[in-house]
């Protein structure tokens, strides 16, 4: 039986056409995938699907009945949820508060056949209904713990608890796995066949074909705000999805060339780098590396070892305790992020919305943040307007990134096209390093095939590159050398060109049984 | 000895007005709205119920009219500040300015150089006596024989820790202020918490205007206040908007504003330096927090909390 089926659906924003005439089918107990190029339209399409957003035109049923969402309230009431590519979380809660956030269960009284509620939270009643559903669903969580201590993966739970706890019978989830580790996304795709099996239907929106042939039913592919075919995923390949969103032949994995740079000269150095957290944990514990001229170093490692606090490190967000960072033979130990660019180091952070990109300025604005002291867009002091809205339609040009409205704010784009702006940005400004974190988070595989290409590409000129990835396919096939980064240390390393999977993994989980050998000094 | 009690007793005193500002305003506080009109709520509590009072005679209806200009004031903080997204700083700056002017205006109007109600208010209204408490060495001179609302701010202190950490409202206040896209993916409503909590902080605050003209003055005149809106959100901001250590601060402030004035009843001339006391307090004071938050942390530039 259809549970869903759209008519039509159509959604504008001004003049742009997001959503185009969509015809939509999801069969019940099934899980249907929707791939698309980023900008495509999908987010649009599941947000008027939760309630999120209106239609501009066109009718959804579900269970063959026509409904009109005003909030996602409406769609939750018709069995309807979704977790967001964001999460949607309160950090300072626990586990169950977030869960129950918005329903809470009150204490009562009971007198004679009367029984009052009290405006008091029965937090005990709470914490045990949420610690049943976890355990009902196998989720190995602890219903009392605070969210921001959590991993990404259990976070992610917590935000599936949420709609499991409000009883809906389908789930939608927006690029689950965009943040998730390659550990978690196995686990992850138990709990999809767990939510099958317990009679749920599911939408997936995922960037990853492999995921889509791994645990769908269905794929509908969206290009440009249109459905361009459906298919039934046991009879398509990763390839035809590939053509038939990109419109073209995509290379999956780029082509690199392997060079001996062990002679090139030292351009990057850090030694013996330490620094605590918010809560006093050595979350970087006495690292070092070197990176040389027109080098790819990758760090590798599961999510929470150390990679974000060594990150914020490097970009000058935080503060070293000891050690050195030093960048063509200048000591730029704890300097502040301008002045790291003014040395012509550029970064790519983790966290685009946070970090990147100012949400509520426009894209012009974006394209020359950090580097607007520069003399090309700056005199005097004074911001040449003409100047960087010529930057910005270059870049937007040059980088294919897709934007309703040029003049709109960076909000307005979709999540692979925000990450492009970040990337034409540092790009442009043609670093001498490029310190690079998770550059292809959430990005189609256009997209990827483009920017893995413009890095190989800025390396051919020479310049360096500090990857950071938990996408371990992404570091073997970009990397020249391989970090693995397990605890706040560098537990080993390894070379690009032959290095198996096998013993990343093993280094990953911190086994390790040689000693690096090519490490200087 | 007996000066040591009066330091303490006037402790009480001076600190009941300023925990109700804090109490008030840590609700809007913790829903990410800082109310920088404490001061011009509490100024127009105390003006609104001094005026009735003088004309009616009756506090009873004095004290409802305090609480529906609280109710006003909140909504019209609310509706600039919330409705209309207008900037709630400059929103507050001008129910501050609105208040003295208001009050100025109205005695310029009567002719007179304050609105006295000293008739009005009788020996109860200003200092309840305990009886067997008042009796207690040491603790009963010092708590006894403080108004009504002095005894209810320190209750007060217990009811909103109460209801920020263990009712529906108290959570969506925090649940707004922490994080707005949370709250809206669940449906709650926004804008009704933040001008629920802006309501509660005007009528606490009215409280404390009240409390101030009519129980421990008897009388308005503009500046009765002396900042003690701005203490309050000193306070707040002192104790993280955390009931219990927020009213800790207060009642730290409250201390240092008695000692002002019972030493520059000693010692005379230089009195006038003294009174800065309690505002030099807060300065070190938050430096001190300041500091000390500052520390803990590697991190650099503003995080969220
Ligand atoms: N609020 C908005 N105002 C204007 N344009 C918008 C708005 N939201 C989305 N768009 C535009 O609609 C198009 C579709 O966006 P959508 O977020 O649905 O893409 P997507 O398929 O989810 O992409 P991605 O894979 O990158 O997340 C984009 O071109 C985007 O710029
Ligand atoms: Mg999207």
């Amino acid at each position: 039986m259809e549970i869903i089926k759209t008519i039509e659906l159509t959604r504008m924003f001004g003049d742009f056409i997001a959503n185009n005439q969509i015809d939509l089918t999801v069969e019940e107990n099934e899980i249907k995938a929707i791939v698309g190029e980023n900008g495509a339209g999908k987010s649009t399409l599941m947000n008027m699907l939760y309630g999120l957003l209106k239609p501009t035109a066109g009718e959804i049923y579900i269970r063959g009945e026509v409904v009109h969402f005003d909030s996602p309230n409406d769609a939750i009431k018709k069995g309807i949820g979704m977790v967001h590519q964001h999460f949607k979380l309160v950090p300072s809660l626990t586990i169950y508060e977030n869960v129950i956030l918005g329903i809470e269960v009150e204490r009562k009284i009971k007198l004679g056949k009367y029984s009052f509620s009290l405006p008091s939270i029965d937090h005990k009643y709470e914490a045990k209904a949420i610690q049943d559903l976890i355990d009902r669903f196998q989720f190995g969580l602890k219903s009392t713990d605070i969210v921001k201590n959590l991993s990404i993966g259990a976070k992610q739970k917590v935000e599936i608890l949420k709609m499991l706890y409000r009883n809906v019978d389908i789930v939608i989830f927006d690029e689950p796995t965009a943040v998730l580790t390659p550990q978690e996304i196995k686990a992850f795709f138990v709990t999809l066949k767990e939510l099958k099996k317990q009679g749920k239907s599911i939408i997936l929106i995922t960037h990853k074909l492999q995921e889509v042939m791994e645990v769908s039913d269905s794929v509908t592919v969206i290009k440009q705000g249109k459905v361009i075919g459906n298919r039934v995923t046991k009879e398509t390949s990763d390839k035809e999805l590939a053509r038939m969103m990109v419109g073209r032949e995509v290379l999956l994995n780029v082509e690199k060339k392997y060079q001996d740079y062990s002679k090139n000269e030292i351009v990057y150095e850090i030694k013996d780098l330490t620094t605590y957290n918010h809560d006093g944990i050595k979350v970087v514990n006495g690292i070092s590396f070197h990176l040389r001229k027109g080098e790819i170093l990758g760090i590798a490692g599961v999510e929470g070892n150390g990679q974000s606090e060594l990150l914020d490190l490097l970009t000058g967000l935080s503060q070293s305790i000891s050690g050195k960072i030093i960048f063509n033979g200048i000591d730029i130990t704890n300097k502040w992020p301008d002045e790291m660019r003014t040395q012509k180091i550029g970064f790519i952070p983790e966290d685009r919305y946070e970090q990147g990109l100012c949400l509520d300025m426009s894209i012009a604005e974006n394209m020359i943040a950090g580097h607007h002291g520069k003399k090309e867009v700056c005199k005097h002091g004074l911001l040449l307007t003409q100047k960087i809205n010529e930057k910005r339609d270059r870049l937007i040009k040059s980088n294919d990134i897709r934007v309703s409205d040029c003049e709109g704010n960076v909000s307005s784009l979709s999540g692979g096209n925000a990450q492009k702006i970040i990337l034409a940005r540092e790009f442009d400004a043609n670093p001498e390093l490029l310190i690079a974190a998770q550059p292809t988070r959430g990005v189609d595989i256009g997209a990827i095939e483009y920017i893995h290409k413009s890095l190989l590409n800025l390396q051919a000129q020479g310049k360096s590159i500090l990857l950071i990835s938990s996408e371990l396919s992404e570091i073997m096939s970009l990397a020249d050398r391989i970090a693995v980064i397990y605890k706040g240390q560098i537990i080993g390393e390894v070379n690009g060109i032959n290095a198996s999977r096998e013993e990343i993994g093993l280094l990953m989980a911190g086994i390790c049984e040689r000693k690096p050998e090519n490490e200087v000094r | 000895m007996d000066f040591i009690i009066k330091i303490f007793s006037d402790s009480l005193y001076f600190t009941g007005p300023i925990l109700l500002c804090t109490l008030g305003g840590l609700f809007a506080y913790k829903a990410n709205m800082i109310n920088i009109g404490l001061e011009g709520m509490m100024l127009f509590g105390g003006f609104i119920s001094a005026l009735i009072l003088f004309f009616t005679h009756s506090w009873i209806i004095a004290f409802i009219a305090a609480i529906l200009l609280a109710i006003l004031l909140g909504l019209l903080f609310s509706y600039f500040g919330v409705t209309k997204k207008a900037n709630f700083i400059i929103t507050g700056f001008a129910i501050n300015l609105l208040a003295i002017a208001v009050g100025k205006y109205v005695l310029a109007a009567l002719g007179s150089i304050d609105i006295n109600v000293i008739s009005d208010v009788t020996r109860q209204m200003a200092a309840i006596d305990l009886g067997i408490i008042g009796e207690i060495p040491v603790i009963g001179p010092i708590i006894n024989k403080q108004s009504f609302l002095t005894y209810f701010s320190f209750i007060l202190i217990f009811i909103c820790q109460f209801v920020l950490f263990n009712t529906k409202f108290g959570t969506y206040v925090r649940v707004v202020g922490e994080s707005e896209e949370a709250a809206k993916s669940i449906g709650i409503s926004i804008n009704k918490i933040k001008y629920l909590a802006v309501i509660i902080g005007a009528l606490l605050c009215a409280f404390a205007g009240y409390n101030v003209a009519i129980n421990q003055l008897a009388s308005y005149t503009p500046d009765i206040t002396a900042g003690t809106g701005f203490i309050a959100i000193a306070a707040i901001y002192c104790g993280a908007g955390n009931p219990k250590n927020s009213s800790l601060y207060a009642i730290l402030f409250g201390l240092s504003r008695s000692l002002a004035v019972n030493l520059s009843l000693r010692i005379g001339t230089i009195a006038g330096l003294l009174e800065m006391i309690p505002y030099i307090m807060i300065i070190i004071v938050l430096t001190v927090v300041g500091i000390i938050r500052k520390r803990k942390t590697l991190y650099r530039g503003f995080l969220h909390e």
